[in-house]
């Protein structure tokens, strides 16, 4: 992302006063206390590893395409 | 035509018998909507036409608008950002699949703060929807049009919604209808454009109890497509509505009242009185790391975007630019151009949170203290069976007065939603009277899955008027 001069200036300024805030997190004794990355314990799902078919036109969204292919920027 | 004014049930019962020509009837709605949306703006797309259902089911020819962050086979899906603009998902949500193969028709994908970043649905990138109430005001956010056209339609209608951090509570508190946040899981994300997967839920929001407890009952459901979706078998929700609720125990959690207007408190305290009349018994509990909810929820939230967002690229559907410049000269200026100031925001924050070096401080300690929230919720539940709060701290605010909060005060407002999204326990946001003639939402909770019990309090007080 590019940010304009402007958005710098005022993106610092705001963010200082979030993190400023988000600090009151440190008055919470967490020791031994395990995170939470989901609201309930969440176990791997697995299937079978078959090919199925879908009915999507992949393309159909991208002006950048030529024969089967999306087009992309240059990388190198 | 006379059928405007009728409920979802009494018109579900009249179209299912014949006695209403559903084709008639939809096209008439489709006319409504678009008035509305001249008037208060709830939609980024209307449809052209309307694609009858085919079959009975048990939402034969119901009127749904859905929230343009989940994907409908066919129909423009944005989730309020340039950076989708143009996009034609391929296929549709499996909530939306659900609805639609029981025959309930889509009128159009509401208005919603950018990807859902925003309290107030002014972070639009396509028009900000007014409050019907009072049109210099909000209708809450992120899911404001979808509570703008519930709240103005006065045709049968239900909206899918979705919430992160309070993203249907706060918008049916502001408008006065009833929002329904499910158990994290409980709904299918499939086909939902993630804001931040760990929190993001399907919902609804409608006119009155039975509404929601109908179309949760029909949109939920395990899903292979989405591994987080939870293995419990369907059922019908609305059966919980007969019931009364002699000996239910509310718990009335003290640190919920702390930062709120005093009306509001009034009215609120009011409501679970009305509760104890119709037999319920109530007790003050505490929470004791709600102070801690914004934080957490703020850092996970802007974390888990911040990844997201990064697949857009300009390149296989959305905005898309000249191919111009290297690979990271072309996606950083489709970046900057598509994404709006507060999801910039957000994604400069959320990098920063999981930056090395800085992961452990900010990440992973707002994830501990998620644990500690849920458990705190947990003990609560061993005791009560639901717990009631206001849902907002405020009533729904001017515009005037939203342009002048700093992003910190913004986030704020959302101090009494964000715990219990953290938990992805159920919520029910229902209108418990007014403050200077606004509705104010009375937020009832319950343990994970218990969506019966909370809908059944809410439809007792309901029914009690």
């Amino acid at each position: 992302m590019k940010l304009s001069e402007n958005e710098t200036e005022i993106f610092t300024r705001q963010l200082k006063d979030v993190l400023e805030a988000f600090k009151s997190l440190d008055e919470v004794n967490t020791e031994k206390v395990k995170p939470s990355f989901h609201p309930q314990e969440i176990s791997d799902v697995y299937r079978e590893d078959e090919a199925e078919k879908f009915d999507w036109e992949p393309l159909s969204n991208t002006k950048h395409k030529e024969k089967k292919y999306f087009k992309g920027p240059r990388i190198v | 035509m006379k059928l405007e004014k009728l409920s979802v049930k009494e018109f579900l019962s009249r179209a299912r018998s014949g006695d209403i020509d559903v084709e008639d009837f939809t096209e008439h709605v489709l006319d409504n909507t678009k008035s509305i949306q001249k008037k208060y703006s709830p939609f980024i797309t209307i449809v052209d036409k309307i694609q009858h259902p085919k079959k009975k089911g048990k939402l034969f020819g119901l009127p749904i608008s859905v929230k343009d962050n989940i994907c409908t086979k066919g129909i423009q899906t944005t989730a309020g950002s340039r950076v989708l603009e143009g996009y034609i998902p391929p296929f549709s949500a499996t909530s939306v699949e659900n609805a639609i193969e029981e025959g309930s028709v889509i009128i159009g994908k509401t208005a919603m703060d950018e990807f859902g970043f925003g309290t107030f649905s002014v972070n639009c990138a396509y028009g900000v929807p007014k409050n019907p109430l009072d049109s210099e005001r909000s209708c809450g956010g992120s899911s404001g049009g979808a509570s703008c056209i519930t709240s103005d339609a006065d045709f049968p209608h239900v909206a899918l919604a979705e919430s992160t951090g309070g993203s249907i509570s706060c918008p049916a508190a502001f408008t006065g209808t009833v929002g329904l946040t499910p158990t994290y899981g409980l709904v299918s994300r499939w086909g939902l454009v993630d804001y931040a997967n760990s929190l993001d839920k399907i919902g609804c929001i409608g006119k009155e109890v039975y509404d929601v407890a109908l179309s949760l009952s029909i949109i939920a459901g395990n899903d292979p497509k989405d591994s987080t979706s939870l293995n419990v078998p369907k059922q019908d929700y609305t059966k919980f509505l007969k019931k009364d609720i002699r000996g239910m125990k509310i718990g009335v959690p003290k640190e919920y009242f702390g930062y709120v207007d005093d009306k509001i408190v009034k009215v609120v305290w009011d409501a679970i009185k009305k509760l104890e009349d119709l037999g319920a018994t109530y007790k003050e509990v505490s929470l004791p790391h709600t102070k801690y909810a914004l934080p957490s929820y703020y850092i996970i939230a802007v974390s888990e975007a911040s990844t997201n967002l990064a697949k857009y690229a300009g390149m296989r559907y959305g905005l898309q630019q000249e191919l111009k410049g290297n690979f990271d000269e072309y996606f950083s200026s489709v970046r900057s151009n598509g994404f709006g100031e507060e999801a910039k925001r957000r994604i400069i924050l959320g990098t920063f949170a999981r930056m090395a070096g800085y992961r452990d401080a900010y990440y992973l300690k707002a994830l501990k203290v998620r644990t500690k929230m849920i458990d705190d919720f947990k003990k609560a539940f061993k005791q009560f069976d639901v717990l009631a709060a206001p849902t907002m701290p405020v009533v729904a605010p001017r515009f005037d007065e939203i342009e002048k909060l700093s992003p910190i005060e913004n986030y704020m407002m959302d101090i009494l939603t964000v715990a219990p999204n953290l938990a992805g326990i159920p919520m029910v946001s229902v209108p418990a009277g007014k403050v200077n003639g606004l509705p104010v939402g009375l937020h009832l909770m319950g343990d994970h899955l218990q969506e019966g019990r909370i809908l059944q309090v809410a439809s007792a007080f309901e029914k009690a008027g």
